[in-house]
């Protein structure tokens, strides 16, 4: 990356972004300039401060007067107003960098395969429109599962679910929920309700629901204050075990999800050690199971031994 | 170091002033016009900064704004062909105002800024949040709300920043490889062509080697670093990346294992729900792209899946269990 000073880069981006905004507009004010770009109003007015005295050398490689922008000083000083008096060379919004553009359509294509967009006009022109390039980043996501149709047309009738999984210990459970969104994290699908035996929210994997059935009974409206970045399937409890993990900095991002939710590994020699809790022992084995040789538990013994007789028993299968 | 001399005019300042510069000249304007009358350099060399100094600074400068997706040029007339100090730089109005001919409706802006919104988290976020703003500039708040739901792209492989920057340069990379199955790392040095998402991974499609191989590698089988190298990559025919995106798909569609799984367990739900199985009984036949992929998505099932078909995964599952348990005994 070229060196710069931080911000700068941010703030240039800024200024370029302005202009044009403004000028589309006639006038805005400092306030709603910084609700629009996420940034304090102070920077907003430095920005606009700075491109008022900006402009092109002349012949005489001196800034001369009509070769500036200039904005209304007193409604600006006044009332918190920007409005150009005169602008230059700068009238169009700054476009995108190959970069940019690539993640722009990879993040449209995966949006494209999800139930809420899939098979709209809108985003199939789009993708048209900006094919024009050969893409130099894909995203492939697998068609939605008949699980997803029936749960999202029941988030739009506004009615509860009961569905049946089987949880990690091999036990059937039966839950009535009132759905509230169904989101994806890469291929891995989740299904946000109210549950109605916990009394509480609670984030489902939707590839471990068996079957489904939409009620018809009214859901009641529940305001989830948790966007789905933060969705957990695993909700801490009193009564969770700790473990002790080990694993090589190279398998950070295939654990990351799991570390994250409590604390920061600690680097022991070449490897990484955390704690990270589990609602039981079958969470346990089943995530150091998905990284084998990547992963491994240190304690408690008890709980590598039973790591162990996991994979004996599934060895045994093939003996 | 030099040419860490503390300017006296802040970096954007500099920056946004040779913008502007660069952009009201048809013809181009020289490096030396450039030093001496923009705001940013002028001051400076009237204070005597070394010229070396303002060249670096001026040479960062342009690297700084064609990574922000600026279209900066340089022509060379040519009249003065093969003379360096002739040079002209210039920023197209056209090619500013108009990239790739793209004009946007207003739904378009607010689908963009959902498809931004898909890399909330990982190598992308930077990328997409500067998109974010320049989508802003056409009067949508950078934190509109998105109705709906909202899909997330975790992008956290580490190898993936240094590979699209590669592709964004056109150059070769160099990286450590681990092949499934191999205790040593092997050197490759490839010519990335695309990054994919697919199976719920990232993979690199790229071209090896004097006569170009197409060859696809695992961003998590990455186990060095990715070194952006000078050379430039080798040119690829077109739809190469829509091909080899297409033998992906059509792997998983060829690709079947057979699979006794026990039922009412967690396996049986889970591997009914990945796209293409089908069941006879408690045997099901389950599609793959990779096969070390597949034996540790069943290591999860542990005691529960039995594989019975390939072989080859068959060795891998069992080679994974063995790890397993080796690695957990006391």
């Amino acid at each position: 990356m070229p060196a710069s000073r931080p911000g700068a880069q941010e703030n240039l981006l800024l200024f370029l972004a302005l202009i044009p905004y403004v000028m589309d507009r006639g006038e805005v004010s400092v306030a709603e300039a910084a609700d629009t770009f996420g940034r304090h109003p102070d920077d907003i007015t430095k920005a606009v401060e700075l491109i008022a005295c900006s402009g092109i050398p002349g012949d005489t490689s001196a800034y001369l007067h009509a070769d500036l922008f200039d904005i209304d000083w007193d409604l600006f000083a006044d009332e918190g107003i920007i409005r150009f008096e005169n602008t230059i060379v700068i009238d169009s919004q700054p476009g995108f960098s190959a970069r940019e553009m690539s993640a722009l359509i990879a993040g449209l294509q995966y949006v494209a395969q999800h139930p809420a967009w899939a098979g709209r006009q809108d985003v199939t022109d789009l993708l048209e429109k900006l094919s024009v390039t050969t893409p130099t980043l894909v995203v492939k996501s697998a068609a939605p599962l008949g699980t997803i149709d029936l749960l999202t047309s029941a988030i739009e009738q506004g009615t509860q679910v009961v569905m049946s999984y089987v949880n990690k210990r091999g036990e059937r459970i039966t839950r009535t929920v009132d759905p509230i969104a169904v989101d994806s994290r890469d291929e891995v699908w989740f299904l946000r309700a109210w549950c109605h035996t916990r009394h509480a929210l609670r984030t489902f994997r939707v590839d471990r629901i068996e079957t489904i059935e939409v009620t018809g009974s009214p859901a009641a409206r529940h305001d989830d204050v948790l966007s789905p970045e933060q969705w957990s399937v695993f909700s801490p409890s009193d009564g969770d075990l700790v473990a002790t993990i080990e694993f090589s900095p190279q398998a950070l991002p295939l654990v990351a999800e799991y570390v994250d939710r409590h604390s920061t590994p600690e680097k022991t020699g070449d490897v990484l050690v955390a704690r990270v809790p589990f609602a039981h022992v079958e969470s346990l084995i089943r995530f150091v199971s998905k990284h084998p040789g990547l992963v491994t538990v240190v304690g408690p013994a008890e709980e590598k031994k039973h790591v162990k007789e996991w994979a004996s028993r599934a060895l045994a299968n093939y003996r | 170091m030099t040419d860490r001399v503390q300017p006296t005019i802040r970096p954007e300042d500099r920056l946004f002033h040779l913008i502007l510069a660069l952009m009201a000249t048809q013809s181009g304007v020289s490096k030396e016009n450039i030093l001496h009358s923009v705001r940013g350099y002028r001051e400076d060399a009237d204070a005597g900064v070394a010229k070396e100094t303002l060249e670096r600074r001026f040479e960062r400068d342009k690297d700084i704004l064609r990574d922000m997706g600026i279209p900066l040029e340089t022509v060379v007339p040519a009249e003065d062909e093969g003379n360096n100090r002739s040079t002209l730089y210039r920023i197209p109005k056209g090619k500013y105002d108009h990239p790739d001919d793209l004009t946007l409706s207003a739904q378009d802006i607010r689908l963009l800024n959902l498809a931004a919104a898909v890399w909330r988290e990982g190598s992308l976020s930077g990328d997409a949040r500067v998109a974010q703003i320049k989508l802003a500039s056409h009067g949508l708040r950078v934190n509109e709300p998105l109705l709906g739901a909202l899909p997330m792209i975790t992008a956290r492989d580490p190898a993936l920043a240094a590979l699209r920057m590669a592709l964004a340069e056109n150059r070769q990379v160099r990286f450590s490889y681990l092949k499934p199955g191999e205790r040593t790392a092997t050197t490759r040095v490839v010519s990335p062509l695309a990054v994919v998402m697919h199976e719920g991974s990232w993979h690199v499609l790229s071209l090896e080697g004097e006569n170009p191989a197409q060859r696809t590698f695992l961003l998590r089988r990455i186990v060095s670093a990715v070194e952006i190298l000078d050379e430039a990559a080798v040119a690829s025919p077109p739809d190469t990346v829509s091909n080899m995106t297409d033998e992906l798909d059509q792997l998983y569609v060829d690709q079947v294992a057979t699979v006794a799984v026990r039922p009412d367990s967690q396996a049986a739900t889970v591997l009914a729900h990945r796209p293409e199985t089908s069941t006879n009984g408690d045997v099901y036949s389950v599609h793959y792209t990779d096969v070390n992929m597949l034996a540790d998505a069943l290591c999860e099932h542990g005691p529960d899946v039995t594989v019975l078909a390939p072989p080859e995964l068959v060795e891998a599952v069992v080679r994974q269990l063995t790890r397993l348990e080796a690695d957990h005994a006391s």
